[in-house]
């Protein structure tokens, strides 16, 4: 059972390269300033503006974290559920190719 | 206390398994994590774990592709479109531009673009220029298009979409003869967006067990483990193993946009064929910003296999789960990521590219009679 569980590391390898973004997987930030529907949001110390026109119904404020896909949050989170998604997402990618997708 | 994934693994271990239990996900996401977390390995024998249609850009159809290309080389136009779709191959003959890469290398002002947000800048730097985004992607795409359009846009940007809904493929499959598994992985995110509930017609009209999942190890165990034991215990109910994030009702306001600018139409996927009710159109409201009623159409029925996937590429087969990717007699042959045959060795969400990702390099011989 030593092996489950662990990332093969020619995949980690390749995966340093993927620089697209994941079309479905939404990737969690915490909102630093909100201006209108735009918030400016940080993951991994990386910097995105982020629109917020899809949370109309779910208000948020700086601090709050989103699950950010193609540049718009499409759901509120847990600071918990932030920090157990990006432990996977750093695994499979590099943080900074991750981010540079948003 | 969650249970870690080692512990999720040995509640699935302790169960008594029938002889083969095939579970099928429907998203790139969960294949991916899947397979880097080496799961096929860990789990029991029994347990065969089918990546089904999860890739958008797999099944965008190839007269779509053909379109945005023809589009960006023949129309005084800016086309942009996530970075993916970019190497998608067409059906044409190798001596001619068959992607948008080749299209743009060959001097057609193409962009790829991240987010929608990026062809609003894109059109508002170049107000005399036309814009055309071509949008292909799940619901959890296509959302953000549509917020993007009831938010506004230029009046130069037009939008050439593909979008796709992902559960009437799964519908499609299940009232199909030969569904080919016995229980369903939901998507997390497209989930997140349309509300678990869209997946509850697996349950209710066709008895099997499903689970909506998250994209972590324990997240995506958890909901092999409900799957499992529904199986067993003889009990069916959508359960979800990602509330932290999927809601009830999934989120509205994302809804509302959707049916705000958007319908729901009979549509082609890419060597799959018509799936009723399963793409979005844009409503007549739209006309001034649609691509399709504002561009030319280049659409030519007389070209060699159109709609296909390329010759010898078994794509069709495993967005469908009815192939693994190592099946296709090219894998790894002539198809690898570096000189990709097929959309599903082109997208980061393809199953092939997911696994050549993950380091399978051994073909496995089909048990499908023909080959
Ligand atoms: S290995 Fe290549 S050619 Fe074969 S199904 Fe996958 S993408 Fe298509």
């Amino acid at each position: 059972m030593d092996h489950v569980l662990k990332w093969v590391p020619s995949s980690r390898r390749l995966l340093k390269g993927v620089k697209r973004n994941l079309m479905c997987l939404a990737i969690p930030m915490q909102i630093t300033a909100i201006d209108g529907f735009n918030a400016r949001c940080v993951a991994k110390g990386i910097e995105r503006d982020v629109s917020l026109f899809m949370l109309q119904d779910d208000p948020v404020e700086a601090g709050d974290y989103v699950m950010v896909h193609v540049g718009y949050a499409i759901q509120k989170v847990t600071p918990q559920e932030a920090s157990s998604a990006w432990e996977i997402y750093d695994e499979m990618l590099a943080a900074d190719a991750a981010v540079a997708a948003i | 206390m969650p249970l870690s994934a080692r512990q999720w693994l040995q509640k699935i271990r302790d169960l008594e398994l029938p002889e083969k239990v095939r579970i099928m996900n429907v998203c790139g996401g969960h294949e991916r994590s899947i397979t880097m977390a080496g799961l096929r390995g860990a789990l029991p024998l029994q347990i065969e774990l089918i990546p089904g249609p999860g890739c958008p850009v797999c099944i965008c159809p190839e007269e779509d592709v053909y379109e945005a290309m023809q589009l960006a080389l023949k129309e005084d136009v800016i086309l942009v479109a996530f970075g993916d779709m970019l190497r998608v191959p067409v059906n044409l003959p190798h001596r001619e531009i068959r992607s948008l890469q080749q299209a743009k290398a060959a001097g057609a002002d193409i962009r790829p673009i991240a987010s929608p947000t990026e062809a609003i800048r894109i059109a508002d730097a170049n107000p005399d220029r036309t814009v055309v985004f071509f949008a292909a992607g799940f619901e959890t795409t296509t959302a953000p298009v549509a917020a993007m359009l009831v938010e506004g846009v230029p009046d130069n940007l037009l939008i050439l979409l593909s979008g796709r809904l992902t559960w009437p493929a799964v519908a499609m499959l299940l009232e199909s003869e030969t569904a080919g598994f016995d229980a369903l992985i939901a998507p997390g995110h497209v989930s997140t967006v349309m509300g678990p509930e869209e997946w509850q017609f697996v349950i209710d009209k066709h008895q099997m067990p499903a689970a909506v999942a998250g994209f972590t190890p324990e997240s995506l165990l958890a909901a092999m483990y409900s799957t499992l034991r529904q199986l067993l215990d003889g009990l069916r109910f959508l359960n979800n193993c990602y509330s932290e994030v999927v809601k009830p009702g999934g989120n509205k306001t994302a809804q509302a946009q959707l049916k705000e600018t958007m319908n729901v139409v009979d549509a082609n996927w890419r060597g799959v064929g018509i799936i009723p009710a399963s793409g979005y159109a844009l409503k007549d409201s739209l006309a001034a910003h649609d691509a399709r009623k504002q561009l030319p159409s280049y659409a030519d029925a007389d070209r060699k296999r159109v709609g296909q996937m390329p010759q010898g590429c078994d794509c069709a087969r495993v967005v469908l789960g009815k192939v693994y990717p190592n099946e296709c007699r090219i894998y790894g042959n002539a198809c690898t990521p570096r000189n990709p045959i097929g959309p599903c060795m082109v997208s980061d969400e393809g199953a092939c590219r997911i696994w050549w990702a993950g380091g399978v390099r051994e073909r496995a011989v089909s048990q499908v009679a023909e080959w």
